[in-house]
């Protein structure tokens, strides 16, 4: 697999979810989403970081909503995946699929 | 008036979305480090909505802390993601630019670039150097918040200067400050001519009642007409009060304060000219004030403290009934406005002068009596003033020995770019060029230090301000304000500069033009002699002002400790206090008073939990008013020899209660009423001091406080001495005894009064069932203000407490930064002489031996630092002398055993490195060259 297409952990989160979040999906509820399903705190910092490093390599792609009273006036930025977002997600997926075929004994 | 907590009262605009709003200096810092646009906006706006789901939950200043800890460290990641991400070809431009093809702009911004590069690869030194200035800026921004709070900005008033408060001194009788009489005041107002005005102020309570709102009892100030002119303030509605108002049959009025009106009369500006209820008659409102401190007053205590946005109201004294026309009644402040251009010192003069003139005129109730006077500004922060300045100075020494600290890891630094600055030299850089880089490096670093100095201060702010458990004056106007955020920027700039210019100097050093033999490989890096010292010169210094920190800091905390082990003469412990005011209006028969005291404490002691209760109108730790007795049966004494004595009204059980033992004959009972022989129970230092040779008991006193309270024949005016109890410190525990004499509260009863109650489990757990027992005895009385004696007891030595603590952290923050100090320069200077103890190794030499070579070489260096530390601390901690109890300032223990726990950590500092030199493999080095 070539390098500039590999995704850290944290970004297949990301990534997964915001597909999960579908059309609400902007930063506070992406951190809900992933905090409620790994179980895991997820930082800011790491999190928006992470997010325009994803748009910087082209996966997903923003827009900003309209403001809202309870964010101060402040807009939403929603996300989606982009195709070459959905692709690099199916691949992350299928490579470790690949990894795990066949190993489920070695674990016990 | 920048501060929030300032105008509670006052009106957001926009309604409630003021309310939900989060910290905003931390919103400002957080929208400079996010990128403009998209991301400022989005992530902005996240944290609001995270704030506000937190405000729903949770209290406003965890929701705060959270708000502050988020912006931090995402103000963080995005700027060290600014850094890291640049594009690496600035490193090359720095290098190659020249002075004088360059715009000073593009250079300055080429400088930054290359220091954040440079920094942003050594994260570990970076966050050391940053976490180090952060420290030492942050430590300085906060003290200097509340220096420049109470100590620096002038009052509120027009010509705060002008302002001074007058005092009572008797030198018969030892008063340094006393209240002052309404008589002796109007003498003073009336024959001075240094000032313009001199107003008077007693303290008193109020009950409002009117039929639509629920009832309130409230601090009613006492005020001459001219209270509010001498200030210079006027009414923000209405008017103030004239002379004809002052008057005992005037018709009653009454000036609001601002969170009065705001809070129970919805800032109605039609209420001035309508009348309220107070104390059960109708009562003219004639003006309502700005939301400003005012003086206002307990009757008891020698000190005018400002109070900010308290609900209170002011009536003209004359209209009610108090001792103001008395002489002996010494409960009224006094403070006045000095004409234009007249010094203190002028009218002290003049004022020592009318005492003196009372004196002759007088002589029964005024030999003795003196004036003191204050600046109104010494009066209202001069108790916290040499703690203030202290903790400035501790602080201070604090930073400089963090500046020490960091000059020293950039001298390393500047070392180990030998290579680096002699290709520059090479390509052509001046050394102003190259001295400009190392100084952009260190304002660079100081910068980001000074920041994050700035975040800790406004979180510092708050938690300094809690930890004071006592009344700090000012405590309104502490905060982050224009003038702090300017200190902060110029302390640093100053570091930034002091700390770069050493470095700057020694790296920028090149005296040949062609790259010196060794500097492009490991060798040649042996250092210099002089350097040496240099570096050595930083640590002596940093020992010196950590010995010097840490011998304060200690001295604090053993006299802090001696304070605590005072006996007070009481057990506050598991003692609750109930603090009430009895409507006048409700009882103004002394029988009916005493017959709701009786009531009320009977559903107390009916409560499970209860041991003992008892009433009162004060308790032990405060100054009571003092009153003139005589002993009957002596020769009247001449007037200046008059005895005097605290007064305190106690009622039976009282001594149980609060842990007092009666050592001899007997304490109140509930036969002690009115109608019966008028007893009285001394302490012992009145004992001791008027009746050394006899027996106390039995005797009688004449004293007239209660029945000039009552102006009723039944109460008696001499008084058989039944017991004697042990002495209790009256002005805090570190105050001096006075004698006291207790009467039966039951025998000169009044309207103010506690309740105390000792009960066997948490005195918290029973403050709702006590405070109903009180209010079941008469629900139109308004509700008990509960503490505990134990809280009372802990705010009298909240100063001390607040200094010690203070004091302590900064000693240990010196303590861990000079250990730090000597660490890095003891390795570094291991690191340089690899060779040389390669050599030596493999010439036989031990380990052990090595290790002592290194280890007492540190240690000479740190020694030196002792010494001068010491000699530091002799001529220093004097100034501490004024806050120590019971501890001298050059106490010979600590001056031991501190410079030795210095020195075993010195020692510890230094056998890390010196054991990793020793254990090298001397091929290995020898093979390096």
């Amino acid at each position: 697999m070539a390098i500039k297409n590999y995704l850290g952990e944290f970004e297949q989160m990301v990534l997964l979810a915001v597909i999960r979040a579908g059309d609400e999906a902007y930063g506070v509820r992406i951190m809900d989403e992933i905090e409620a399903r790994t179980g895991r705190g997820v930082s800011r910092g790491a999190l928006y970081i992470t997010l325009d490093r994803l748009e910087a390599k082209g996966y997903i792609r923003s827009r900003l909503g309209a403001p809202t009273p309870t964010r101060g006036g402040r807009a939403k930025r929603y996300i989606r995946l982009t195709a070459a977002g959905k692709k690099a997600v199916r691949e992350a997926r299928e490579a470790l699929l690949n990894l795990w075929n066949g190993i489920e004994g070695a674990l016990g | 008036m920048m501060h929030p907590k300032e105008r509670p009262g006052a009106k957001q605009p926009g309604g409630g979305r003021g309310e939900c709003a989060p910290p905003a200096l931390a919103e400002l810092l957080l929208t400079r480090c996010l990128p403009p646009g998209l991301v400022r906006e989005s992530v902005l706006g996240d944290l609001r909505e995270g704030y506000a789901a937190r405000r729903g939950q949770q209290a406003k200043q965890t929701a705060n802390g959270w708000y502050r800890r988020q912006a931090l460290l995402l103000g963080i990641r995005y700027s060290w993601e600014r850094v890291a991400s640049r594009p690496d070809r600035s490193t090359e431009r720095a290098a190659n630019a020249s002075p004088y093809g360059d715009h000073a702009m593009t250079t300055l911004s080429g400088d930054l670039r290359y220091a954040a590069r440079t920094l942003a690869r050594q994260p570990v030194f970076t966050l050391v150097a940053i976490g180090t200035l952060a420290l030492g800026i942050g430590g300085n921004t906060a003290i200097f918040s509340m220096v420049d709070a109470i100590l620096v900005r002038a009052l509120p008033y027009p010509e705060p200067d002008r302002l001074a408060v007058l005092w009572t001194t008797n030198r018969e009788i030892g008063w340094d400050k006393a209240r002052t009489n309404g008589l002796d005041y109007q003498a003073w107002r009336d024959q001075s001519e240094t000032f313009q005005g001199i107003a008077l102020l007693g303290g008193g309570s109020v009950y409002l009642t009117d039929p639509e709102l629920p009832p309130a009892q409230l601090p009613g100030v006492a005020v001459t007409a001219n209270y509010f002119s001498v200030l210079g303030v006027p009414p923000v509605v209405g008017r103030t009060f004239t002379d004809e108002d002052n008057h005992a049959d005037a018709e009653p009025v009454v000036i609001l304060s601002h969170a009065l009106w705001t809070s129970r009369f919805g800032s109605d500006p039609e209420l001035v000219g309508r009348t309220i209820t107070i104390d059960g008659a109708a009562t003219t409102v004639v003006g309502v004030m700005p939301p400003l401190p005012f003086p206002i007053s307990a009757p008891t205590s020698a000190h005018l403290p400002l109070s900010y946005d308290t609900r209170h109201v002011w009536y003209p004294v004359l209209q009610r009934r108090n001792c103001v026309q008395s002489r002996r009644c010494h409960v009224y402040a006094v403070f006045g406005r000095l004409n234009p251009g007249v010094r203190l010192e002028q009218a002290q003069i003049e004022m020592s002068g009318i005492a003196r003139g009372l004196e002759e005129e007088y002589p029964a109730t005024n030999t003795g009596d003196g004036v003191l006077m204050l600046s109104m500004h010494d009066e209202v922060t001069g108790g916290v003033r040499p703690a203030l300045l202290v903790l400035s100075g501790a602080v201070g020494l604090v930073l400089l020995i963090a500046c020490a600290n960091l000059a020293n890891l950039l001298l390393v630094r500047a070392a180990n770019r030998k290579a680096e600055v002699a290709i520059r030299t090479a390509l052509g850089a001046t050394r102003g060029r190259l001295v400009q880089q190392f100084l952009t490096e260190s304002l660079l670093l100081c910068g980001i230090g000074g920041v994050a100095g700035l975040v800790l201060a406004m979180v510092g702010v708050d938690l300094l301000v809690g930890l004071y458990s006592g009344d700090l004056p000012r405590e309104q106007e502490i905060g982050i304000h224009g003038s702090v955020l300017a200190f902060n920027l110029f302390l640093s700039i100053v570091v930034g500069v002091v700390v770069g210019l050493l470095p700057a100097h020694q790296g920028s050093k090149a005296k040949d033009p062609s790259p010196p033999p060794g500097a492009l490989t490991t060798r040649g890096a042996t250092q210099s002699r002089r350097k040496r010292w240099v570096r050595n010169g930083l640590v002596v210094g940093e020992v010196a002002v950590a010995v010097v920190l840490l011998l304060g800091a200690s001295l604090m905390i053993k006299s802090f400790w001696r304070l605590l082990q005072v006996d007070p003469g009481f057990e506050p412990a598991r003692v609750l206090v109930a603090r009430l005011t009895v409507p006048p209006a409700l009882y103004d028969e002394h029988k009916e008073l005493n017959s709701f005291t009786d009531q009320a404490l009977a559903n107390i002691r009916a409560l499970p939990g209860v041991q003992y209760a008892a009433s009162g109108m004060d308790h032990p730790l405060q100054a009571t008013w003092i009153d003139a007795f005589t002993v009957d049966g002596r020769p009247r004494p001449r007037p200046e020899n008059t005895p005097l004595s605290r007064f305190r009204p106690v009622g039976p059980g009282y001594f149980r209660a609060m842990g007092i033992s009666v050592l001899r004959g007997r304490s109140f009972t509930e036969r002690d009423v009115i109608g019966q022989p008028g007893v009285v129970v001394i302490n012992e230092s009145l004992a001791r001091r008027y009746f050394p040779h006899d027996d106390p008991i039995g005797q009688r006193l004449s004293f007239g406080a209660p029945r000039g309270m009552w102006q009723s024949d039944d109460i008696p005016t001499s008084w058989e001495i039944v017991g004697v109890v042990n002495d209790v410190k009256v002005f805090g525990v570190d105050g001096e005894v006075e004698p006291a004499y207790y009467v039966p509260f039951a025998q000169g009863p009044y309207w103010w009064m506690k309740f105390f109650v000792r009960v066997s489990g948490d005195p918290e757990a029973l403050a709702a069932a006590v405070r109903q027992a009180i209010v079941a005895a008469d629900p139109a009385v308004p509700a008990a203000e509960m503490e505990t004696m134990e809280g009372l007891y802990t705010q009298s030595v909240g100063g001390e407490r607040f200094t010690a603590i203070l004091l302590a952290a900064f000693g240990g923050a010196a303590l861990l930064l000079a250990a730090m100090g000597i660490y890095g320069v003891i390795s570094y200077t291991a690191a340089q002489r690899t060779r040389e103890m390669g050599i030596r190794i493999a010439l036989g030499a031990v380990p052990g031996a090595l290790v002592r070579t290194i280890v007492g070489e540190g240690l000479g260096v740190v020694a030196i630092g002792l010494a001068l530390g010491m000699a530091g601390a002799l001529a220093s901690t004097r100034l501490l002398s004024g806050l120590l109890f019971g501890v001298s300032a050059t106490d010979p223990v600590l001056f031991v055993a501190v410079p030795a726990m210095l020195a075993l950590v010195a020692a510890l500092a230094c056998f890390a490195p010196a054991r990793r030199a020793s254990k090298l493999d001397p091929m290995l080095v020898l093979r390096e060259e």
